[in-house]
């Protein structure tokens, strides 16, 4: 039997469990709409009772209350693994679309405001200009044909120059990010210090292992990094299997390669390891996306921009071999022409500079005078005609460009239906996880109202256990 | 199996499901308001690729018909110019048959009917350097100011053609040769101007010794309309060719219209119908979420 006022202090325990599961609920109902808060419950354990008079003896032995053993972190490690594997996915897909995507509109086609249209404007005014030949209309028509020329070539030179500045708009984000990485990888290394500290001396460190998965997550949808959980409950954290985090030391990256479009293909953007200069090999999510999206030009699979750099640069030089070879070839008589007329090889319309195609595509004739557009003396505009059908000929800018045009449809296509099941797999896994550690308000009120009776009960008992006292010592034997 | 259903994932799911119906709810309104079925490549890559082949088209065969309209007038003009100049060459005949009865003119009869012809011959040569756009219709490919010089010489290039561009495959000759139609004026060859001259310069010769030069030049004339009508016949023919031309490319303009709409152009009547079935959803999914979020345990206990 337990002493008289052993009761006393079973029902005690029960308030205060009672109270410390309260607790617990509020700090739960507090954190319902808490990103990346797990939920908590009160473990408790019920007392034995403590006397042990003799290794036979007979009769009841009733249990001593209740006691908090501790208090559970309610996660699920598989549910947490696949919510950072396909942050990663979604994260890679979600940054490779949006930067297709920003490529593709920037082409405006289809539609009036493309390069195509702009092309077959200069085609047609091609051949305004073989029909105006040797008429009073020429010298007008020259300007509007010189004119058209120009603008076909700084509409290429401006495609190219978004290309680059969208390269450098990636390049410097993806500096940004780096920075990110090497931020969160010392936050996880504070953080496994400090639960290490706290769950040494006993504590509770569910707060800050809530802290450290949010910070993780966001590294694996940076990164695609992975996790190994240590015995003592410290995570470690790997790139491309080199360790960015060990237990409280982190490692830093850096960015790496070349600064501007130009230089993609022989220097390509990669991260390396602060320490060694060795390169870091990152297997997912946003980062792994703009480094593919930085890389050069590689047949038309390499880095979006690049690629698209490049296929200005193919039609600034298709344009300028085809239109000038054309009326160099047609020129059968030259020599002795009057200005605007048949020049043949010494009057090419387009000239390519140094540095990239794209930029240096420029104009030759400043009026008639320069334009090349018969094929005999005279002026029987057959050279102009020809250079207009140039933009139905195979290999012509104009295929190349829809062609182009196509294969960026066809990719951001891709891009965008892989961003959606990355998505909806981020979603799943996230709705998963809210299941498994997100905060029910059904389910805490009914602890709270279970808790709550159970404080009262327990409060009861005290108050019963005070009347049979007072019954005992103030009623008892007296007269 | 996992049932637990927490306050959050219901508030997770239910922003997912909204954010979906809004994003197909607004990309339906998109095309209803611009009309287009394909905004950008990645609508339907295939299509893109074909609407810019036909927006190619469209544009080359706005510049046939460009071409076509150009031809046109060149051929008109030197359809009218061949037709006041078969006029004037028959006017030159009749004076010179009138001539020709050689015992019944008074000398200053001849030379009023050489004055005549004289005056015919500028009017032909006026005609024979007719320009469109500044640039002699019946010179061939040549730049020179004037077909014919004043000495009745041609300066164009013979067999010359100017062409036009009426379509992707055919082009049609806009010029008439001078050369075949006056005459080239060369050794062995002599123009129409040259034959009034003779005429002109017997019918002034007092002496009678030229007469036989008249007759020559009524024959020389008389061949010069037949040949004037061959080359008459040709730009006829080329006219109606052109007229042809411009009724294919109207047809082929509607052709790529349709085409072209049938590609890039949205369906109004299924997008309006999609976009009201998205609209009834989207409603549905704010309805449901309303209900689902607010109420909890909370509510019920006092």
């Amino acid at each position: 039997m337990a002493s008289t006022f052993g009761t006393l202090n079973t029902a005690y325990s029960g308030l205060a469990a009672a109270r410390a599961a309260i607790d617990v609920t509020g700090q739960n109902i507090a954190n319902v709409g808490t990103d990346g808060y797990t939920r908590q419950r009160v473990s408790l354990a019920s007392v034995p009772g403590t006397q042990t008079p003799a290794l036979f003896s007979k009769g009841a032995l009733i249990g001593a209350g209740v006691t908090v053993t501790g208090i559970a972190r309610l996660n699920d490690t598989v549910i947490d693994n696949r919510v950072r594997t396909t942050a990663s996915t979604s994260g890679y897909w979600d940054t490779a679309s949006a930067a297709i995507s920003t490529v593709e509109t920037s082409l405006n086609e289809p539609g009036a405001g493309g390069l195509s249209s702009t092309l077959n404007d200069f085609w047609a005014q091609w051949q305004n200009m073989g029909n105006s030949a040797g008429s009073s209309t020429a010298a007008g028509q020259a300007s509007v044909l010189i004119g058209q020329g120009q603008l076909v070539a700084s509409r290429i030179a401006a495609g190219y120059a978004a290309a680059k500045t969208a390269w450098s708009d990636q390049r410097a984000a993806t500096s940004d990010a780096v920075t990110t990485i090497n931020s969160t990888a010392q936050h996880i290394a504070a953080l496994n210090k400090s639960i290490l500290q706290t769950t040494t001396s006993g504590g509770n460190a569910n707060e800050l292992m809530d802290q450290r998965d949010t910070a993780i997550t966001s590294l694996a949808h940076l990164t695609g990094a992975t996790t190994r959980q240590n015995a003592d409950g410290t995570i470690d954290v790997y790139l491309g299997g080199s360790t960015l985090v060990a237990e409280n030391t982190a490692r830093s990256v850096t960015i790496a390669g070349s600064g501007d479009l130009d230089g993609a293909g022989g220097h390509p953007v990669h991260l390396e390891w602060a320490d060694s200069q060795s390169p870091v090999t990152i297997d997912g999510g946003t980062v792994a996306a703009q480094l593919a999206t930085l890389a050069g030009p590689s047949g038309g699979t390499g880095g979006v921009y690049a690629e698209t750099a490049n296929v200005y640069n193919t039609l600034a030089t298709t344009l300028a071999t085809m239109v000038n070879s054309a009326l160099a070839g047609d020129a059968s008589t030259p020599g002795g022409m009057t200005p605007g007329k048949t020049p043949g090889a010494q009057a090419p319309f387009f000239a390519l500079g140094t540095g990239p195609a794209a930029t240096s595509l420029s104009v030759v004739p400043k009026d008639l005078s320069g334009i090349a557009m018969n094929s005999t003396a005279g002026s029987d505009g057959r050279v102009a005609d020809t250079v207009s059908q140039l933009g139905g000929a195979s290999g012509s800018p104009d295929r190349t460009w829809a062609t182009f045009v196509s294969n960026i449809g066809v990719q951001s296509q891709n891009a965008a239906a892989q961003s959606g099941i990355a998505t909806s797999a981020a979603t799943s896994a996230l709705s998963a996880r809210t299941s498994q550690s997100g905060v029910d308000l059904d389910e805490e009120t009914t602890n709270l109202v279970t808790f709550q009776h159970a404080y009262q009960a327990a409060a009861r008992v005290i108050t019963t256990i005070d009347s049979m006292l007072d019954t005992l010592i103030n009623h008892t034997g007296l007269a | 199996m996992n049932l637990r259903i927490t306050s959050q994932q219901l508030a997770y799911g239910s922003a997912g499901n909204m954010a979906t119906t809004k994003a197909r709810l607004s990309k339906l309104e998109q095309q209803a308001a611009s009309g287009a079925a394909i905004t950008k490549p990645s609508d339907d890559p295939a299509g893109t690729a074909a609407a810019l082949r036909v927006r190619a088209q469209q544009r080359a065969n706005t510049q046939y018909s460009t071409n076509i309209a150009d031809a046109n007038s060149w051929l008109s003009t030197t359809d009218s110019t061949l037709t006041a100049s078969e006029n004037l060459v028959r006017q030159a005949i009749d004076v010179t048959t009138q001539g020709a009865n050689t015992g019944a003119l008074s000398p200053t009869a001849r030379a009023a009917l050489a004055t005549q012809l004289d005056g015919i011959r500028a009017d032909l040569l006026g005609q024979a350097n007719t320009k469109y756009l500044g640039r002699s219709v019946f010179a061939g490919t040549s730049d020179a100011a004037n077909a014919f010089d004043p000495a009745g010489t041609f300066a164009g290039v013979a067999g010359g053609a100017v062409q036009r561009r009426i379509s992707g495959t055919e082009t049609v000759s806009v010029s008439a040769d001078g050369a075949a139609a006056f005459g080239s004026g060369t050794a062995g060859s002599p123009s129409v101007f040259q034959t009034i001259d003779a005429i002109s310069a017997a019918l002034r010769d007092t002496t009678g010794a030229s007469d036989s030069a008249i007759t020559a030049g009524l024959t020389g004339l008389q061949g010069g309309l037949t040949q004037m009508s061959a080359v008459h016949a040709t730009v006829g023919a080329n006219y109606a060719r052109v007229t042809a031309a411009k009724t294919t490319n109207a047809n082929e303009s509607l052709t790529l219209e349709t085409q072209r709409s049938g590609i890039e152009d949205a369906d109004t009547t299924k997008v309006l119908l999609d976009l009201k079935t998205q609209e009834v959803a989207y409603q549905t999914a704010l309805q449901v979420t309303a209900q689902s979020i607010q109420p909890t345990l909370m509510s019920f206990l006092r």
